[in-house]
């Protein structure tokens, strides 16, 4: 037994290693994927391009057209004489958002008043939308209570508003890691799949099963090399974590072994593309059917919690969704297994049924 | 058409293909007339698919010119590609596509009329005999139609002239009949063909032969001219003392090839040195020695210059069997009783009894499709009967597989190895895949090396080694562990005549020392190696026995060569008589 696995083990990292492609795609994934993917997926606002119409041209409209174009998230594209220029440039899109100070705002406001500013949105890309609305209520908001704390006394409670985890609240801290978990899911079920599949084609498989090695002995040579492989391949993409500057919170160790769980499971879907492709073209495709939706079921893109009910129910079935929370715990968070072991017993509930199923087929269908 | 009266179809002169500093063919000036036949022979890697790209003006040439119907194929490359017809090696149309479909496909993209392409298309399919098969799809037909219908697409817009790389590889003989049925028609109506080939009844059947080694032309002519040029260069023996006889050409310088007959020993020497006296002398004392006419593959070794004699002048000595499973092998190593294996409602083995004896070397013979693989593939364990019942050195194969596997090697069609690994990766895996380690497994890698001729080849990776290299390498992976029982399916197909009297010689000695060796082929000429013989068609075991009594079991029927044999078991066999050297 352990001179057949020996070989078998050897002989598939010789394999990894000389499979320059492989090798190129793993690093890839882990690194300069991330890279991209964090910058051009980040939907941090910055610079939109804000209409302003000024119908009461006093130092108070002044005041507050001022409060808008000082901030990042806009930057003024230029002074429009009415609502339906500002209209068109939204339409054109010049601008994607158009700020309309109706006349007698300052007279309203000496008053005592509350006046309305109307704020125009491209609500194209509602999620960008929705932050710009965001900002520009904060802007306002810091306004008022400038003024009220002059004026009058201020009226109800003023919030305190703290974001934990992650105070700058920056997507890329969470992009960065959300990519590190689908590049752990990738690797996980493409390698495995490519690499059965490619005995398949050769005819190796059929070679392998007139020697006395057994299909378990196969097996382990297919599954635990990814396994190491996978770890091993986190390295590199913490270097890349490092350099976004998201911080290391919780234990190593403790995300290490997670991810293990974790690559359970997609080793496992990755043997069970192997059972039903018969080339690595199909098995890649194949991947790609079942990859996709997963990523975006499982929070990596959009949040769980704003799925319909139906989605939210299935996204409790991927094991990339529970590994979310894992990889922003112990990232952001610093959480601890005392924290995590709820997704620990979900990886397993999902990784080991399923990896007996890949094992029952997989046997099934080489013997 | 450009083309002058009289004047020839191709025109090479000096034409050569250099790839870094290899060149892959050199020097080579061809003529060849309109509606010759025209094969090229040689060795692996001597040149033939570089040079029939070059004529095929897909290739640009280093040196030299070449003229391909009045065009040249370096300035005017698409007028010659649009008029000829090329098939590569290893051809195929697209599977998911019908007959029909892949035909109107390929009469399409050469602008052929709908109205001539109707007529055509009667004609190429009544004469590949594809006309019942229109609706089905490429991707089950089975080997021979495939290639016969890769051969109609490329005949489609009737070209003048056609290039064929290796169109008999793994075609079964009734299938390769019919190709060549094919290829004689065209060209009777003036098509000139030419192609590539490793079986040497094909180059018999061609106008005028030219043999590549090393890229150049070393003989060319017709297959008599060529045969004439080898008299006095090829012997037989027969005598009572094989080892006798096997030691003095051992020994002898000029002996190119050696081959083991069952009742003779065929023997080629240089044909420019001739018999040495004392080398006659010597064998006078073994046998009767006699001159023999020589056939192409006898012209094909004593042409080749790239002998390595390595192989050759090391005499084939061997232990025992020493199986995995210890020494304990029964006389009878394969039996069967009505086994049979049935895919759905298709019965691909039909009741098949048969018994081997140790150290026997026995060949199954049949098309494409008769059942030799799935027969093997149950014996080795790979597949379950639906039938019967099989013991294969002395193991119940459903009962034991993994004690089976220990007792059994076996070499699969494809020479399945792992093309990123090394030559010696390859073997020390299997090796350890056998339970070897340590220094028994260096052991058993070096002295299987040794004897498939693979010493010094450890380091090389196996994408870069010829076919023949490969198929050498594929039976060492399947010899590490000593197997009582050696399963070959089509282990020669696709090399070279050279090469396989080399191969066959491995094979005569491994059953000397005992192993047994079942071997199915397409090559009927092969039959001549093996001690018995078991003929396959449709499922069933038509016919059994030695080459001897199967032709006596044809009585009043003339069948000389092994083809004819062959062939009229299966006529029989269809009108459902009962024949057989052991009828059964």
């Amino acid at each position: 037994m352990g001179t057949r696995l020996a070989g078998l083990l050897l002989k598939e990292t010789i394999q990894f290693l000389r499979d320059r492609v492989m090798l190129f795609l793993i690093l890839w994934l882990y690194t300069v994927e991330i890279v991209i993917c964090t910058l051009a997926l980040s939907f941090e606002i910055e610079d939109m391009p804000l209409a302003v119409v000024d119908l009461d041209r006093t130092p108070a409209s002044r005041e507050i057209i001022d409060s808008f174009i000082v901030t990042e998230p806009f930057a003024l594209a230029g002074y429009l004489a009415s609502a339906a220029e500002a209209t068109s440039w939204l339409q054109s899109g010049r601008a994607r958002v158009a700020l309309v100070i109706p006349k007698g705002l300052q007279r309203d406001l000496a008053r005592g008043d509350t006046p309305a500013l109307q704020l125009l949105l491209d609500g194209t890309n509602s999620n960008v939308a929705a932050q710009a609305r965001g900002y520009a209520l904060q802007i306002v908001g810091r306004y008022q209570s400038r003024h009220s704390i002059e004026n009058v006394p201020a009226a109800g409670a003023q919030p305190v508003v703290r974001v934990w985890y992650n105070p700058d609240r920056t997507y890329t801290s969470f992009m960065v890691l959300s990519m590190v978990a689908v590049a752990a899911l990738m690797v996980g079920v493409i390698y495995p799949a490519a690499s059965i599949v490619r005995e398949k084609e050769t005819g190796t498989i059929e070679q392998l099963r007139v020697t006395p090695i057994s299909i378990m002995e196969l097996f382990v040579a297919k599954t635990f090399p990814t396994l190491v492989m996978g770890l091993l391949a986190v390295f590199p993409s913490l270097l890349i974590v490092w350099w976004f500057g998201v911080p290391m919170r919780g234990s190593l160790l403790l995300f290490l072994a997670l991810t293990g769980l974790f690559l359970l499971s997609a080793i496992a879907i990755g043997v069970l593309v192997a059972a039903i492709s018969r080339t690595q073209q199909q098995a890649l495709l194949l991947s790609f059917f079942g990859l996709f939706p997963m990523m975006f079921l499982s929070g990596t893109l959009a949040p769980v919690e704003s799925m319909p009910e139906a989605l939210q129910t299935l996204s409790l079935a991927s094991p990339l969704r529970h590994y979310m929370d894992v990889i922003l715990g112990v990232f952001l968070k610093g959480a601890g297994l005392t924290d995590l072991w709820p997704q620990a017993v979900t990886l397993i509930a999902i990784g080991v049924p399923l990896f007996a199923t890949a094992t029952y087929i997989f046997t099934k269908r080489s013997a | 058409m450009v083309l002058a009266q009289g004047s020839s179809v191709i025109e090479a002169e000096g034409l050569g293909r250099r790839y870094a500093d290899n060149w892959a063919v050199q020097d080579v000036d061809l003529r060849i007339n309109k509606g010759e036949i025209f094969g090229l022979v040689g060795p692996d890697g001597s040149g033939k698919t570089t040079l029939l790209q070059l004529l095929a003006a897909i290739l640009d040439p280093s040196s030299g010119r070449c003229r391909v119907l009045g065009y040249d194929t370096l300035r005017q490359a698409s007028e010659v590609t649009s008029r000829i017809g090329y098939m590569a090696q290893g051809f195929t149309l697209y599977e998911r596509l019908t007959v029909a479909e892949n035909l109107a496909f390929s009469a399409k993209s050469r602008g052929v009329s709908s109205s001539l392409f109707a007529s055509r298309r009667e004609k190429l399919l009544a004469m590949a005999g594809l006309g019942s098969f229109l609706d089905r799809r490429e991707g089950v037909l089975s080997g021979g139609m495939r290639k016969k219908l890769a051969l109609c697409t490329n005949l489609v817009h009737e070209p003048p002239l056609l290039l064929l790389d290796e169109p008999g590889l793994g075609v079964d003989p009734l299938s390769r009949r019919e190709l060549w049925r094919m290829l004689e028609a065209f060209g009777a109506g003036g098509t000139t063909i030419v192609l590539a080939t490793s079986y040497m009844d094909e180059a018999e059947r061609c106008d005028r032969v030219a043999f590549l080694d090393g890229g150049r032309i070393i003989a060319m002519g017709t297959p008599d001219e060529l045969r004439a040029g080898v008299d006095g260069a090829v012997f037989s023996v027969r005598s009572n003392a094989p080892a006798a006889v096997e030691a003095a050409l051992g020994g002898a310088r000029n002996v190119l090839s050696l081959q083991w007959r069952p009742e003779e020993i065929h023997f080629v020497v240089d044909p420019s040195l001739g018999m040495p006296d004392e080398l006659r002398v010597e064998l006078g004392r073994t046998g009767r020695v006699e001159a023999t006419v020589p056939s192409m593959d006898d012209v094909f070794v004593a042409r080749s210059r790239s002998n390595d004699k390595e192989v050759l002048a090391k005499p084939v000595v061997l232990s025992g069997p020493l199986s995995g499973g210890g020494r304990d092998v029964p006389e009878q190593s394969v039996e069967t009783r009505e086994l049979s294996r049935r895919f759905e409602s298709f019965i691909a083995v039909d009741h098949v009894s048969l018994d081997i004896g140790s150290g026997e070397i026995f060949g199954l013979l049949g098309a494409n499709g008769a059942g030799k693989t799935t027969l093997i593939r149950m014996l080795c364990g790979l597949l379950p009967p639906t039938g019967g019942s099989a013991r294969v050195a002395g193991v119940e194969v459903t009962r034991q597989p993994r004690f089976l596997r220990r007792r059994i090697g076996y070499m699969s069609q494809r020479f399945s190895l792992y093309p990123d690994l090394s030559v010696g990766e390859n073997m020390a895996f299997f090796a350890s895949a056998y339970g070897l380690r340590g220094r028994e497994r260096r052991d058993a890698v070096d002295r299987t090396a040794d004897l498939t001729g693979l010493q010094g080849l450890a380091d090389d990776s196996v994408a870069t080694l010829s076919g023949a290299v490969r198929q050498r390498l594929g039976l060492a992976c399947s010899l590490l562990h000593h197997p009582a029982v050696l399963f070959l399916d089509e282990p020669t197909s696709g090399v070279d005549p050279l090469a396989r009297f080399r191969f066959w010689r491995l094979i005569g000695g491994l059953a000397g020392a005992g192993t047994t060796v079942i071997v199915t082929t397409h090559n009927l000429e092969e039959a001549a190696y093996c001690d018995r013989l078991g003929l396959m068609h449709e499922g069933r075991l038509i016919a059994l026995g030695d080459l001897s009594s199967l032709r006596a079991g044809l009585s009043g029927l003339a069948a000389n060569t092994i083809e004819d044999v062959f062939l009229a078991y299966v006529e029989h066999s269809d009108e459902g008589a009962v024949a057989g050297g052991e009828a059964r």
